[in-house]
């Protein structure tokens, strides 16, 4: 324990060096690590970057540090995380997609950036799949609707036949128009006809679940694990989940789209790279990729965070990034 | 366990050697990352969170805790000595705290800043132990509407922060709310007023706008007229310490400035910024020596620098008892907490009373850090000032810069920085209230997103703002705030027209 604190003291006091002299971090550090793995394996000479498009301590950002730890214990390098904010993903995606096709520069990415955006903005460099590289599938993580738990409705029958008896009458608390809560409720609307009162709080930080558990709006759709806490005090009761199959953090938890088909869009979470890699580093990238996802650490931290591990990789993974496309596009041209 | 037991054993678990330094080292990189234009808490916080993961929990999260403490005070130490807010919670600072280092002061002003974080943090840890249960619901008596009232009332009430005349205030403040307008529509994404640029999508970023108007006009002040900044020539400890009648005029705004902060750090949005204002306003108000205020008067920095620690650690409250991060600061503590395997929400007091217990002993043992590590080191930050001026303004100007690009790494905001430079000259020279700018630039979007999410909730019904009790009073406080001093003083004069000499002498009473 006393090493573990010593060695943040030093990482520290160095990270505050750096920072004062406006510097590169990690240019100085070479002290690479001895190579492992089998000979065919592609070896990097130098630290891989892994940029995640979203900030230090967001949701997203421990999925991609997970994936970024294990890429480092696995190649025998540092890999450097960056975290690139901003612009719905697109600004750290771009910064994946533009990167030199060495190897060196990878990262995380997800489906509303790169199945989403690129019909919001033309101008973005990856419109097709063709213009990445589709290392692997991290996970899917659904959304599930929730009430305050004052709230009359028992089960999702109940909630439903209010809703559809009392169009637009029910508050829907989101954390923002477009996020993914905000899609799987649009897209109940479209394939169910009913009609919700979406709210969208922009603020993020709990700001929706606030508002339902103080009984402001009625409703919420979320990530099972914000919701947990308050799930387990007794404030919220998860009433479905937009998923296609059985949520293991809820496992008696009805299934959305088992009523409205189709009515089901699950966050999910890439590792890509830039296009045209060289074959050798290429595989080795595709080879050790999935053998993360599919390791015990990977599965155990998914678990843990309600995530739901499925490692499809390059084709199959860029068939469903395309898949998507044309529900995104449905969604853009409804209006409700 | 009652309260009293429960921060006993905190503080039981966090007096190791390893929690000790690991508050001490984030206490100082913080101050350091603080002292630093353009590196807030948050900005602190992300830096140090990658390196938590590998600590244990605890240790983890005392040290991000020192990091918030630490930035705060450095953030409001160059707000003192170079009228450079750091961040925003210290732009009320400069006011007061520049104005006593250009009297000399400068000594002062930071001893009562590091005692008044001190004590404000002891006051608001014993508030969050004490009442923690009883105050965690508060936020739910807070909705969209409530905070239209807390925000846009707030606005109006804050933007007299500076003095002046009316039109001194509100001109700033609707500059700032306009530039608040700026950027990615929140609701629906869409681009407004960003003429092409990309990089304005993000819109203005605060320290640009913050240290061009403050800092990077002072310089340009300063070089119009030399005679302006203050050279020190020798630092004596006496004259580093607050005298016997500053101390004395330091207490009751640091007892008023903590409870303002705890309370604002019961609620989501920008509650150190909000409530170091409206301990300033507060002091404006109440305090015996209102009339010095702005000119260098140690209650003007007493105030808000309790304020913004006591807010601080408010936020505990909600973060701990909800599991909801109110700041981007606790944002990042909860998620260091996920990663160790710790799920913050209602049930964290039950369930891992060891982690509840000594994060919040580690708020008051980073508070004491602070006040150890910060006080024997107002002697050099007052150094500072016996740099001569041919060096230390452009040292100044390189610092500002740099931090102005790192906070997104944009070149734009190297242009903003100086464009606010020269307006903050300008509105200066005319005698506007820069610190009303802030504000609006502060609370504008916050205005803007809490009506959105009440018309949303309300499917368009403007009467939904006034249908709670809540904010009604907070609507008719601000009402009163803003229109009673004038109609006073009108009715005041009439009075004294009609029978002068008798009611004069009740008035001045």
């Amino acid at each position: 324990m006393k090493k573990h604190t010593l060695r943040g003291a030093l990482a520290a006091a160095s990270a505050l060096a750096l920072v004062a002299c406006g510097g590169d971090a990690g240019t100085d550090d070479t002290d690479v690590a001895a190579a492992g793995g089998d000979e065919a394996r592609w070896q990097p000479e130098r630290p891989i970057t892994y940029i995640i498009p979203y900030g230090t301590g967001g949701s997203t950002d421990p999925i991609g540090r997970q994936f970024a730890s294990q890429l480092e214990e696995e190649l025998g390098v540092e890999v450097v995380v960056e975290n690139r904010e901003g612009g719905a993903a697109t600004i750290g995606t771009t910064g994946i997609v533009t990167a030199a096709p060495d190897c060196y520069t990878i990262g995380l990415s997800n489906d509303t950036a790169l199945a989403n955006q690129p019909l919001l903005n033309p101008d973005l460099p990856f419109q097709t799949t063709d213009d990445y590289t589709s290392l692997v599938k991290l996970a899917d993580i659904p959304v599930v609707l929730a009430v305050d738990a004052d709230a009359p409705w028992q089960t999702l029958e109940e909630f439903f036949a209010y809703v559809e008896e009392n169009p637009n009458e029910v508050g829907y608390a989101t954390s923002g128009v477009g996020g993914t809560p905000d899609t799987n409720a649009k897209l109940l609307e479209i394939r169910s006809g009913l009609e919700l009162n979406r709210v969208p709080f922009s603020g993020g930080g709990g700001e929706a679940l606030t508002a339902v558990v103080a009984g402001e709006v009625e409703s919420i759709g979320t990530y099972y694990p914000s919701m947990q806490g308050f799930v387990d005090s007794g404030d919220l009761r998860p009433l479905g989940v937009f998923y296609n199959e059985e949520y293991e953090p809820v496992p008696d938890l009805p299934l959305i789209p088992e009523i409205y088909e189709g009515a089901a869009k699950p966050s999910a979470y890439y590792t890509i790279a830039p296009a045209n890699l060289p074959e050798e580093c290429r595989d080795t990238l595709v080879e050790v990729s999935r053998e993360i996802v599919e390791s015990g650490e990977f599965r155990a931290f998914a678990e843990e965070n309600g995530y739901v591990v499925d490692p499809i990789q390059l084709e199959e993974l860029a068939a469903e990034i395309d898949e998507y496309r044309p529900i995104f596009e449905e969604l853009e041209g409804s209006d409700a | 366990m009652n309260p009293i037991e429960g921060l006993l054993y905190g503080l039981e678990l966090v007096f190791t050697p390893e929690l000790l330094l690991a508050a001490f080292v984030g206490a100082a990189a913080g101050t350091a990352i603080g002292v630093l234009p353009g590196l807030g808490p948050v900005a602190g916080a992300a830096l140090i969170l990658p390196l938590t993961f590998t600590l244990p929990p605890a240790a983890g999260l005392i040290m991000i805790a020192g990091v918030y403490a630490g930035s705060m005070y450095g953030g409001s130490t160059t707000s003192v000595l170079m009228n450079m807010p750091g961040e925003a919670a210290s732009v009320v600072t400069a006011i007061d705290g520049y104005e006593m280092t250009r009297k000399g002061r400068a000594g002062p002003a930071l001893s009562i800043m590091a005692v008044g974080s001190f004590i404000a943090g002891t006051i608001a840890i014993i508030l969050v132990t004490l009442m923690s249960p009883i105050v965690a619901e508060v936020a739910f008596l807070f909705g969209p509407a409530e905070y239209l009232a807390l925000t846009g009332g707030g606005l109006l009430v804050l933007a007299r922060v500076a003095g002046g005349s009316t039109a001194s205030g509100y001109f700033p403040m609707v500059l700032g709310v306009l530039l608040g307008t700026v950027g990615i529509e929140q609701v629906t994404g869409v681009f407004r007023y960003t003429f092409g640029l990309q990089e304005l999508a993000l819109g203005f970023s605060l320290v640009p706008v913050a240290v061009g108007l403050y800092g990077i006009a002072e310089i340009f002040l300063i070089m119009e007229d030399p005679e302006r900044a203050t050279r020190i020539k020798s630092v004596k400890l006496r004259e580093l310490l607050p005298s016997r009648e500053e101390w004395r005029r330091a207490w009751a705004p640091w007892g008023r400035g903590s409870l303002i902060g705890f309370f604002f750090g019961l609620l989501p949005g920008p509650s150190a910024t909000l409530s170091s204002f409206a301990a300033y306003r507060t002091e404006q108000a109440v305090s015996k020596n209102r009339d010095r205020l702005g000119k260098g008067a140690v209650e003007g920095v007493a105030g808000p620098e309790a304020a913004n620690n006591g807010a601080a650690v408010g936020s505990l409250v909600p973060l701990l008892s909800l599991g909801l991060p109110f700041s981007a600061t606790f944002a990042l503590m909860l998620a260091a907490m996920v990663v160790q395997g710790i799920q913050p929400g209602p049930l964290l007091i039950e369930q891992r009373p060891d982690i509840f217990w000594s994060l919040i002993a580690s708020m008051y043992v980073a508070n004491v850090m602070l006040l150890i590590l910060n006080l024997p080191l107002v002697g050099v930050w007052v150094s500072v000032l016996r740099i001569p001026k041919s060096l230390l303004m452009p040292g100044i100007m390189v610092i500002a810069v740099i931090g102005a690009y790192s906070t997104r790494f944009s070149p734009l905001d190297v242009w903003v920085l100086v464009i606010m430079g020269a307006l903050g000259y300008l509105l200066r020279k005319l005698d506007f209230a820069l610190a009303s700018m802030i504000v609006g630039l502060v609370l504008g979007p916050f205005i803007e997103k809490h009506l959105r999410e009440g018309l949303f909730l309300s499917r368009g019904d403007f009467s939904y703002f006034l249908d709670s009790g809540i904010s009604i009073g907070i609507w008719s406080v601000a009402v009163l705030v803003m229109l009673g001093g004038p109609i006073w003083k009108l009715v005041r004069r009439r009075i004294v027209g009609e029978e002068s000499d008798k009611v004069k002498l009740e008035v001045e009473d």
